[in-house]
């Protein structure tokens, strides 16, 4: 069989899996399916941000939140049909990342990632700050979403439309990848005055960067709390942001499929974990540092490695 | 087309250019020579805006760019190469000529994320001329090739392609044949100049060899520690007395 014609079959076979996934399987692996999908939604925007435009964040889990209480609070309050919900939950997440975006443009290195730490503090502060409308530190249960009354358990709308956002999703990273917008990301990465020099907007680019991120962020917190019916502060905290970060890096930086394979992995890896259980945390940091050491590009440089060597 | 009226730099207190007037005609192909150290990056730099100049202005098309933005002045149409040449991560040959399009490719946000038909009409317009551009510089066997895996003489290729990409109205190339053989370095440069001819395009070029400077340049101008020492035809450089000692001398010596 060619390169060509596996790589599809495998696709077709991934795509017929994810399908059949909910019914075949019990709700704690199906569970983790919901995810890991949620996870590569959040890995590609992430990725589009960090690795190819090269700016870091350290408060994806803002974004996440902003989307989660964003669609907790038209579903609960107002009873938004999930639909609207959802793209109303992007778009102020999408505000967010505008929001953090602006300043951003001017900063870089440490002083980035300083400033979006600042702004997952001021997140969490607001969340715990008004409990009346957020729950505060003892969260927000998501009441009955509205499906337009269908008849259909909700455990499977939900599944197929995390399953669709994440089709979306990798279409669209694959569309701004192939065009001017994602060569621009790379260009202002690695040669901002190269890039400037040509003509291209820098400091425009890099908050499109963060607004896109930001959107990717939201549509994974409304996903999230959807599935696990549960949002509070502690869930979209420092380690949550910190934790996305390994995501790409162990994946691929700069790489949809890497952000795939990352997210993917390390959702699956602590379950991996669970027959050496008391030492679960201690392997999961050494496979995270062994894989630093030892594939610097991550999985997908490790897989393209290994497709040259034979 | 360009106009520079007593433009000065210093960086501390190094007086990179002193003075400097100068005045380009449209579709004119302008030498810029001088020894290393003389200021001819610096004048270019200060042209796309890269360097910030200490006084004086700059004119293209009868609009003061001096201080501008890099990208607002290349909005103005001017497009550069680089003496260093600057490749991105690692994308193609094709995708790298398609980087200097940037501006060029009209196409919306949101039509971009979605692949919605205008983006993938403005997108394959876009690919159409890279591929004309790789034809012209014998880049097609590299289109999809890492840029930063081809050797120096190709990268150098790249990179006039990707400045012609943007179809400027000025042109800047900063040593575009260095690392070159004298008959690669021919073969480009008369191949830009062809270019520029066709479409009225403006160049000023930054070129050590004289031999392909003679053979391109309308006129030539010559820096010496950051001031013009001489300017006019070929010819009459060549015969400059100042233009000698301070460079052309140098040149046949080493010859």
């Amino acid at each position: 069989m060619s390169g060509q014609s596996g790589r599809a079959a495998l696709w077709w076979l991934t795509g017929l899996a994810l399908i059949v996934a909910p019914f075949a399987l019990g709700t704690y692996h199906a569970y983790l399916v919901n995810l890991a999908l949620i996870n590569i939604i959040l890995a590609i925007g992430l990725n589009l941000l960090t690795g190819n435009s090269g700016q870091i964040s350290l408060c994806h889990s803002s974004f996440m939140a902003i989307g989660a209480y964003g669609f907790t609070l038209l579903n609960n309050l107002y009873h938004w049909p999930v639909p609207f919900a959802v793209v109303a939950a992007v778009l102020l997440a999408s505000i967010g990342g505008y929001a953090v975006g602006y300043p951003a443009r001017r900063l870089s290195g440490i002083y980035l990632a300083l400033a979006t730490l600042a702004f997952l503090a001021l997140t969490q502060v607001v969340i715990e700050e008004f409990p009346d409308l957020t729950g505060g530190i003892r969260g927000l249960k998501i009441e009955a979403m509205n499906w337009f009354g269908l008849p259909i358990d909700h455990k499977y709308l939900v599944y197929f439309l995390l399953l669709g956002c994440t089709a979306l999703g990798v279409y669209a990273a694959k569309q701004i990848m192939d065009n001017r917008l994602g060569r621009a990301f790379d260009a202002i990465r690695t040669s901002p005055q190269g890039a400037q020099a040509l003509g291209i907007p820098v400091a425009e680019i890099k908050l499109t960067a963060f607004v896109i991120s930001a959107a990717y962020a939201g549509l994974a917190g409304a996903l999230l709390s959807m599935v696990v019916g549960f949002i509070d502060p502690v869930e979209f905290g420092v380690s949550a942001a910190i934790r996305y970060i390994t995501f790409i890096v162990i994946g691929g930086m700069g790489s949809v499929a890497g952000s795939i394979a990352g997210a993917v992995a390390l959702t699956g890896l602590p379950e991996a974990l669970r027959p050496v259980k008391e030492y679960s945390d201690l392997v999961y940091a050494a496979l995270l540092l062994l894989s630093l050491l030892f594939m610097p590009n991550g999985l997908v440089g490790l897989a393209s490695a290994l497709r040259r060597k034979p | 087309m360009l106009s520079v009226e007593n433009l000065s730099v210093q960086f501390g207190g190094v007086h990179a250019l002193r003075d400097i007037r100068m005045s380009v005609e449209r579709g004119e192909v302008r030498g810029l020579i001088g020894p290393n150290g003389a200021g001819k990056t610096t004048l270019i730099n200060c042209i796309s805006g890269a360097v910030v100049p200490t006084a004086g202005s700059i004119m293209l098309e009868g609009k003061g760019v001096a201080g501008m933005q890099p990208h607002l002045i290349s909005a103005q149409g001017l497009s550069r190469s680089f003496q260093h040449v600057q490749l991105f991560g690692e994308r193609s040959v094709r995708d790298t000529i398609l980087t200097g399009m940037h501006r060029q490719i009209e196409s919306g946000l949101f039509s971009m994320i979605f692949g919605l038909p205008s983006a993938r009409a403005a997108e394959s317009r876009a690919r159409q001329y890279a591929a004309d551009l790789m034809q012209q510089f014998s880049l097609t066997d590299y289109a999809d090739q890492p840029a930063h895996s081809l050797p120096y003489g190709l990268l150098k290729r790249v990179d006039l392609a990707r400045s012609l990409a943007a179809r400027p109205r000025l042109l800047l190339l900063d040593e575009p044949t260095s690392g070159m053989s004298e008959e690669e370095a021919l073969e480009s440069i008369t191949m830009v100049r062809t270019i520029a001819r066709e479409s009225g395009i403006t160049l000023l070029v930054i070129e050590h060899n004289m031999r392909v400077m003679m053979k391109i340049a309308d006129s030539i101008t010559v820096l010496h520690l950051g001031e013009v020492i001489a300017q006019g035809s070929p010819s009459q450089v060549q015969q400059d007395p100042r233009a000698i000692e301070a460079y052309l001398g140098e040149e046949s010596a080493d010859a």
